[in-house]
């Protein structure tokens, strides 16, 4: 089903949590909803949930508008960031419990629910109860839960927030196996921006309710449209250095970086990945400050023009502080953000 | 051996820190109720000079065959039969609504904590006036839809009901504090995905509150049962220091305080006094066992 989000608004008392915020999403579409905490996220997804109402702005489910339909008669499934597992009820009752409610006869439902419980892997443990469950497993049972009616529209909030580091690689690999098994929309809401990038078919960022971008992981993080989507995905962190363009060549202090022909001169910000920099013995001499090592890669600290510098470079050789390196920066990979509206005038 | 020596003394520094409470306990509570049940032993007792002249278990034969006990027991437990559930039904449905966001809420809220904080005799006076036959607001009511008025305090048919009606809005105060307080503790969370769940407002009440709050009911009802068993003061204050019309109302401790203050028979007090703790020793460990299988915690 497509669902559209056409100009929603939602206040709370003076501050403004979503502000105009529209989107569409495709059928079977997987949408990680990204932004810092307090950014809107969550209350866009309550309100496609119906648990809030928009104040501003409408809500289609293909061509049903559900803007004013509560959420108990909207066909959606939710997986709330705890759980919020009935504490009381066993696995098999907490999965049956929205069929029970949508009338569906018992017997059928325990089919249905068993059913889920075999989708996500759970079935042994349908006789317990949440508490005697470990956070990996009682997401499941809410994943089981939310997809138990058959929703037309699955909603996640920060499922994976409660789990430990590993468990949550495991598991986001496990929603979207789930998600792509079942075919359903989903809508994802998390502040990780690599959970998103790994997760989503298309990821909307947003920023105090407002939306910044909307598009695919791998052309999101290759041409972020403004300096906070270049900043909020990637890590380690994107470099933002003060630049300028002048005769043919966009320099950082002294040193020339690339050339810019095309450019308009004058001052702007450059946006370049950590892994941007590669060895040129031609290159910019740089002295290394700090090294710290990821694993795969490890990151050389150092100063371009004056100004703090987080560059990968591959572990084959030894580096250690004050070592020097020269370094230049792949082609087209240097993003120009105007200094006064930071958004994206292009790369060079 | 510097360890064990250690202990022992830590262990006696420990007594020494709860004698103060100990000696309060056993002084004002253990030993009046080994008195009581001693007393209810005492056939021939010399007030005057405190001696005993016989034991023995004619005090128990005695209540057992007086009538007025009788009456006394089964008032009791029709007063418990009704005042406890009902009382619960009522204030965990005022509790929910409560706790809803409703316009003037706090005000609702002290208003049904009032009775809480009311002397009973008050209390009783103004269900006096209620239950009034020719002035009383409840009768004026009745005559709105045509029914005639109820002698409701002066009849021994109606006495009782009255006493319960009375009794059940008075506790409806402390079962509402304790129920909003265990309903402040429940998750939005849950009702949120209940909703989500397709789950109608009877449905959330009954799946998600009851089941939820189910300790906290747990403890409504033996508290409830425990007072209402010993139920005297509703009594005295609604009917003016008796025990109803022709003793239609007279409860266990009632016929307890007449037997030991009124009649000065200190051993069948004591009796009546130990059969009571005995009923509500029994409800109590009954009430633990099925909270056991029922209650989730």
């Amino acid at each position: 089903m497509e669902v559209r989000l056409d100009r929603l608004t939602k206040r709370f008392g003076s501050v403004v949590a979503v502000d105009d915020l529209s989107l569409e999403l495709n059928d079977g579409e997987m949408i990680g909803l990204l932004g810092p905490s307090g950014c809107g996220k969550s209350t866009t997804l309550f309100m496609l949930a119906g648990l809030l109402t928009p104040d501003v702005g409408e809500i289609w489910f293909g061509d049903e508008n559900v803007t004013a339909v509560p959420p108990e008669k909207r066909g959606i499934g939710l997986v709330f960031q705890n759980y919020a597992l009935y504490p009381h009820m066993t696995v098999l009752q907490n999965i049956m419990f929205p069929l029970i409610n949508t009338k569906v006869p018992k017997q059928k439902a325990v089919v249905m629910a068993e059913e889920m419980a075999e989708l996500v892997q759970i079935r042994e443990l349908l006789a317990r109860k949440p508490s005697e469950l470990s956070g990996g497993q009682q997401q499941r049972v809410a994943i089981a839960r939310a997809l138990a009616k058959k929703p037309r529209l699955l909603l996640l909030d920060e499922p994976l927030s409660n789990l430990d580091a590993r468990l949550r690689m495991e598991t986001r690999e496990e929603i979207r196996r789930i998600q792509r098994e079942v075919g359903i929309t989903s809508v994802f809401v998390t502040h990780d921006q690599e959970e998103a990038m790994s997760i989503s078919d298309r990821i909307a960022v947003i920023r105090e309710g407002a939306l910044q971008q909307f598009e695919e992981p791998q052309l999101m993080y290759r041409n972020p449209q403004n300096l906070f989507v270049a900043k909020f995905m990637g890590t380690p962190a994107i470099n933002i250095l003060e630049a300028e363009v002048h005769g043919g060549g966009l320099y950082c202090g002294d040193i020339r970086l690339a050339g810019a022909n095309k450019a308009k001169a004058g001052k702007v910000l450059a946006g370049i990945r950590p892994e941007s920099f590669v060895a040129d013995a031609d290159g910019f001499a740089a002295t290394v400050g700090h090294v710290e090592m990821l694993g795969r890669d490890l990151i050389a600290s150092f100063e371009l023009g004056g100004q703090p510098v987080k560059a990968l470079v591959d572990t084959e050789t030894i580096l250690r502080p004050g070592n020097v390196l020269n370094f230049r920066v792949k082609e087209g990979r240097i993003l120009c953000f105007d200094t006064e509206t930071k958004e994206l005038v292009g790369s060079v | 051996m510097m360890r064990k020596r250690g202990l022992e003394l830590g262990r006696w520094k420990g007594l020494l820190y709860v004698l103060p409470a100990l000696v309060v306990v056993a002084v004002f509570t253990v030993y009046p109720l080994l008195r009581a049940f001693l007393m209810s032993f005492y056939t021939k007792y010399k007030f005057s000079t405190d001696t005993v002249l016989s034991y023995g278990i004619n005090n128990y034969t005695y209540i057992f065959g007086d009538s007025v006990f009788q009456k006394a027991l089964s008032n009791t437990f029709i007063y418990v039969l009704f005042v406890v559930p009902i009382s619960i039904a009522i204030s965990l449905v005022l509790a929910v609504m409560l706790n809803e966001k409703i316009r003037l809420r706090s005000f609702f809220q002290t208003v049904y904590f009032l009775p809480y904080v009311t002397s009973v005799v008050a209390m009783g006076i103004v269900f006096g006036w209620l239950f009034h036959s020719n002035y009383g607001l409840l009768n004026y009511f009745l005559g709105l839809f045509g029914i005639q008025p109820v002698q409701w305090l002066n009849r021994p048919s109606t006495a009782l009901p009255a006493l319960i009606i009375f009794s059940i809005w008075k506790s409806l105060a402390f079962n509402i504090i304790i129920f909003l307080a265990g309903l402040q503790t429940i998750g939005a969370h849950y009702y949120q995905a209940a909703r989500v769940d397709s789950a109608g407002r009877w449905r959330q009440f009954s799946r998600i509150t009851v089941p939820l709050l189910s300790p906290i009911i747990a403890y409504a009802f033996i508290i409830g049962l425990i007072s209402s068993f010993k139920v005297y003061a509703e009594v005295y204050a609604l009917f003016g220091g008796r025990a109803g019309p022709a003793d239609s109302c007279i409860t266990i401790v009632y016929y307890l305080y007449r037997q030991f203050y009124v009649n000065w028979n200190f051993g069948i007090a004591s009796a009546a006094a130990v059969v009571l703790f005995l009923i509500i020793l029994a409800f109590t460990v009954i009430q633990l066992r099925v909270a056991k299988r029922r209650v989730h915690y």
